[in-house]
């Protein structure tokens, strides 16, 4: 008789707390922004493509889905991944070299004006609306609102875009960091 | 035109001349009369134990610094390493065997300094680590301590202290026990066990007019030192005050509520390692909190563990744990005592 | 409004700074000497960080002393003035005397040595000018703080709610002492200029803060207000703690009260000027003559006749180096501004800027560290002397780890770049350095972020653009269905075509054979 006593107590009490649990995490649910978001948040918004899919929010989808590695944003860099790591309570990982390298210097899109045809194939292909011209009519991009994804370079029949140093407010100057420990870095060189 | 090109480093331009050895060399200076007051006390003991404590933190230091690849005489030259083991020898008995200081050195120098990234990075306190692993590995070396020399039996020389921490051998004229004698605290917790009342145990002439007899005077000097380093600036006087007063207040309740049972603030003070840490160990400016308030917080803390360990933990002596336990909790209390910068009122 | 009352008996202190040895003496007992007029005159355009003015003279141009060779391109810019006479021989980016001797556009003027002053804008009625001409005439002279950043002048008088004025003639860095020089020589130019100040802001007092360990300068004035009969001037001498001649420590000392966060002394109803830009206006106003020049030390131990200097904006720092007799084998750095936030110069073919305090030489043992550097022992040494009670240790462990944003809570933006923590330093870092890289990181990943964000809705934007135009396509294409009716008359059409062929065939078919 005993052992069927302890079990309806146990599990008596298993359903209870069970019940609580349940009403707890109900009633006080935090209602905090969707995890597709917070990744989306994070990722550079260059909507490049070269993690594969095609924009930002589809990657941060995946990733949230748990569908694919968080180390395929190379304009994220190995900080974006540091932080994503962070999120998701993931390892940090390299960045995968297949989706490409880091760039070093931040680079926007320029139209070589005077070779430029109009074949509105550019402006076809920006994810962010940076290229304004029309048929037969010269392009231009609008740099500051360029993000460097370099999509319009492949489609451009005549070559005419090229990559330059991004614009930056003239109050915007990075400065090295300094190196700390000069003699550690000798000792540990020999 | 002058083209020559000249040093381009930043400010500061004309730099102050403190340096780190310079704060390690005032920390001991300041130690030097505590430690000529210990040796009066209990004899040459201490000076082997510091001397074996040095060779081997030294030996560790320079193996880890090897290992990890640092420069060696750059590291070695802060003299951070024989603070450490300074600081270890005067918390261990003067005649405690020499592989205390062997594996309290291990402790304090490999694993809490540099498996921890090194000078600045440790979160514990490294003599406390190492003393807090050998006093509870072997208790029974660490209890053994040796009677004040006026009240003593049999005054152990240089050779005796040498003897006995090497090959564990004491003079055999007299029996271990005249030659040996618990600590004040110790005394204290054993008769406690053995349900003795307070002014019972401290009428026993291991106590002194106010402390421990020799140890009310150590810690005097300990007050000098400390005063000379607040003086000096190499530590903020907010740690000691907080812990000497902590210590006072917290324990004055239960002194009063049964003075039979629970020690004194006075006795709390003066017997046993408290004066030490608050001035020396607690300071350590690399595990203790950086700001203010958090600085006596941290202390606040401190006394209360002691006093709570003292009077109802296991262990005669609380304090190392205390810090230990204040140490992991400092970046903590940083975290929650970010200063107001200028101007940032409400 | 607030009312600020200042009591020169119970003055307010600030956390931390330093008793640093003040060096002063030197340059003080030596009369103050008019440099002579060098070869060519470097005029840097840059007025303050990111803002450079426009040149508006082109190479081969005679330019006469006061000439306007540059107009402000952003509001926060301002006017050069051509410092002599003689011909633009380049306008080039050269180096300049700033902080990290930034690249500006640098107008070289090869002078004719004559000094030929052009066409001076003279005021007559100087009585009867109002708030708005004086502020006008601010901005024509192209004043801006001469104590340190270079912001431009006229900018700090646009609100109406100016209670007080402050002249900061408390130079805390050691070395520097041309505000002190220029208050033993000018005292009268000073008063009159406060006058001009007071009613330019409309504020009703002027406090000139004086540092306590200067004489003579502060019974000089007050003899000139007392023979003057002026009470709306007080004098009051500050505690010499570096670094006191900061603004927003020496409000805090003077009144008590903290400039906001982020904010600026106007926020209090303060503003603070330095003296050199008083006596630069008096000088606009009363002879015509805008900021061609001002005062400035050079000392250091490698310097034979340490002396302050009435030198022309853009005189190389080579010709007064020169002027005072300095040892060029025993310098080791030269410095423009002090020795606690000056910058190094690489070379002395650079001319002095506006904001050029002063230049030190110093030999190589006044410049040694003592140690290499080690890690820092978090001695908290830097919290104690910190003049804004900032955490400078746990501002460095954070950005040593990259850990940027946690630098930011713990009030990254708020320091001052003193300097007071890296001279107190045992492990001899360079803190600032840290700092200002902190800094400038920071305002680039804001940038950054701001970039990005756009980016995002421009993006969300086409998207919605994108599917807008499927839907109307779409739609579109269901209309020309409906438009061409249901689909079983189509199908019973086609059949009747296809029977049509069929019997056709068939009746072919049957005609062959």
């Amino acid at each position: 008789m005993q052992p069927i006593f302890s079990l309806l107590i146990i599990s008596a009490v298993a359903l209870i707390f069970g019940f609580i649990v349940m009403w707890v995490s109900k009633k006080f649910r935090v209602e905090g922004n969707p995890i597709v978001d917070q990744i989306n948040a994070i990722l550079p918004q260059t909507q490049c493509g070269q993690c594969d899919f095609p924009g930002c929010k589809p990657y941060a989808t995946a990733i949230a889905n748990g569908e694919v590695p968080i180390n395929q944003c190379p304009p994220g860099g190995d900080e974006g991944i540091k932080q994503l790591a962070e999120l998701l309570d993931l390892e940090v990982l390299e960045l995968n070299p297949d989706n490409g390298d880091e760039k070093t210097m931040d680079m926007v899109v320029e139209i070589v004006e005077e070779d430029c045809i109009g074949c509105t194939k550019c402006i076809q292909v920006c994810p962010v609306d940076a290229i304004i011209g029309a048929a037969k009519q010269m392009h231009t991009v609008i740099l500051d609102a360029c993000t460097g994804c370099d999509l319009c370079i492949p489609a451009c029949p005549v070559d005419c875009i090229i990559t330059i140093p991004a614009p930056m407010p003239t109050t915007i100057q990075r400065l090295n960091k300094p190196t700390l420990y000069n003699y550690i870095n000798q000792a540990q060189k020999l | 035109m002058n083209n020559t090109l000249f040093n381009t480093q930043s400010a500061p331009h004309i730099p102050n001349k403190n340096t780190v050895t310079k704060v390690m060399l005032t920390v001991i200076c300041a130690l030097i009369p505590a430690i000529m007051a210990h040796i009066y006390f209990f004899g040459t003991g201490l000076i082997i134990q510091i001397l074996i404590s040095v060779f081997f933190a030294l030996f560790f230091e320079v193996i880890s610094l090897k290992l990890l690849k640092k420069p060696i005489i750059l590291f070695i030259k802060d003299y951070s390493a024989i603070v450490t083991a300074i600081l270890f020898a005067l918390c261990i008995s003067p005649v405690a065997p020499w592989w205390i200081s062997f594996i309290g050195m291990f402790f304090a120098i490999v694993v809490a300094k540099h498996l921890f990234g090194g000078l600045g990075q440790n979160i514990f306190n490294p003599a406390m680590l190492g003393f807090a692993i050998v006093l509870i590995s072997f208790p029974q070396a660490m209890s053994v301590w040796l009677p004040v020399q006026e009240i003593s039996h049999y005054n152990m020389g240089l050779l005796d202290n040498l003897r006995a921490i090497f090959i564990q051998q004491f003079p055999s004229s007299v029996s271990f026990d005249t030659l040996t004698q618990a600590t004040p605290l110790d005394s204290i917790k054993t008769g406690i066990s053995q349900e003795l009342s307070i002014s019972e145990i401290t009428n026993s002439p291991v106590f002194g007019n106010f402390g421990g007899l020799g140890w009310e005077w150590i810690a005097n000097f300990y007050f000098l030192g400390g005063l000379f380093l607040i003086y000096k600036k190499v530590i903020s006087w907010r740690i000691p005050v907080t812990i000497l007063l902590t210590t006072v207040v917290f324990s004055l309740p239960f002194n009063l509520y049964n003075a039979d049972h629970f020690i004194g603030p006075i006795q709390h003070v003066f017997s046993g390692g408290l004066m030490l840490a608050a001035f020396f160990i607690a300071t350590d400016p690399t595990t203790c909190c950086s700001s203010h308030k958090g600085l006596i917080i941290f202390g606040i803390g401190v006394a209360i563990l002691t006093v709570l360990i003292r009077e109802f933990g296991n262990f005669p002596d609380g304090v190392a744990f205390g810090i230990l336990l204040m140490n992991l909790s400092a970046p903590f209390i940083d975290k929650l005592t970010i200063p107001q910068a200028f101007g940032q009122y409400e | 409004m607030r009312e600020i009352n200042i009591n020169p008996n119970q003055l307010s202190s600030f956390n931390g700074g330093l008793h640093l040895k003040h060096h002063k003496t030197d340059t003080l007992n030596e009369p103050l000497a008019i440099a002579s007029i060098p070869d060519k005159l470097y005029m840097s355009l840059r007025i303050n960080r990111g803002n450079i003015s426009k040149p508006v003279v082109s190479v081969g141009d005679i330019v006469l002393k006061g000439q306007i060779i540059a107009v402000p391109d952003s509001p926060n810019g301002s006017y050069i003035h051509a410092s002599s006479s003689g011909i633009v021989s380049a306008i080039t980016t050269k180096q300049t005397a700033s902080p990290d001797t930034d690249f500006a556009t640098v107008v070289i003027i090869t002078t004719d040595k004559k000094d030929q002053w052009c066409q001076r804008p003279l005021i007559d009625n100087i009585e009867k000018l109002n708030s708005q001409d004086i502020i006008t005439a601010i901005k024509n002279a192209g004043l801006t703080g001469l104590g340190g950043a270079g912001f431009p002048t006229h900018l700090k008088y646009k609100s109406e709610n100016i209670s007080t004025l402050i002249i900061n003639g408390a130079e805390c860095e050691p070395y520097i002492s041309c505000d002190q020089q220029l208050m033993i020589d000018f005292p009268q130019q000073l008063i009159d200029g406060i006058f001009l100040m007071l009613k330019a802001s409309g504020a009703k007092q002027a406090i000139f803060a004086l540092e306590d360990q200067v004489g003579g300068i502060k019974s000089k004035l007050e003899k000139i207000l007392a023979e003057q009969n002026i009470n709306n001037i007080s004098i009051i001498k500050v505690p010499t703690i570096y670094p006191a001649g900061g603004e927003k420590q020496l409000i805090k000392v003077l009144t008590g009260l903290e400039v906001p966060s982020g904010g600026f002394p106007i926020n209090l109803g303060i503003i603070v000027q330095n003296v050199g830009t008083i006596k630069a206006l008096n000088d606009f106003i009363k002879c015509g003559q805008p900021l061609i020049d001002r005062v400035i030390t050079v000392a250091g131990d490698a310097i034979n006749q340490p002396q302050n200097f009435k030198a022309l904006i853009g005189t190389p720092i080579s010709h007064l180096l020169e002027l005072a007799k300095y040892n060029p084998k025993n310098t080791h750095k030269i410095i423009i501004g002090g020795p606690m936030m000056g910058f190094a110069m690489p070379h002395t073919d650079i001319g002095i800027d506006k904001t050029s305090n002063c230049i030190l030489a110093l030999s190589k043992e006044n410049t040694q560290q003592p140690a290499d550097t080690l890690p820092c022992i978090r001695c908290g040494d830097c919290v104690n002397v910190c003049p804004v009670n900032l955490l400078p240790q746990q501002l460095f462990w954070y950005i040593k780890g990259e850990n940027l944003e946690k630098a930011r809570e713990h009030h990254l933006f708020d320091c001052i770049e003193c300097g007071a923590c890296a001279w107190v330093c045992p492990s001899q870092i360079k803190l600032v350095d840290y700092y200002r890289y902190a800094k400038s990181e920071l305002k680039y990943l804001d940038f950054k972020r701001k970039k990005s964000d756009l980016s995002q809705v421009r993006h969300n934007l086409r998207d919605e653009r994108l599917q807008r135009l499927k839907d109307e396509r779409i739609a579109k294409r269901k209309n020309t269905k409906l438009r061409t009716g249901d689909s079983a008359k189509i199908k019973r059409d086609l059949q009747a075509t296809l029977d049509r062929v069929k019997n056709a065939k068939s009746i072919r078919d049957n005609q062959h054979e």
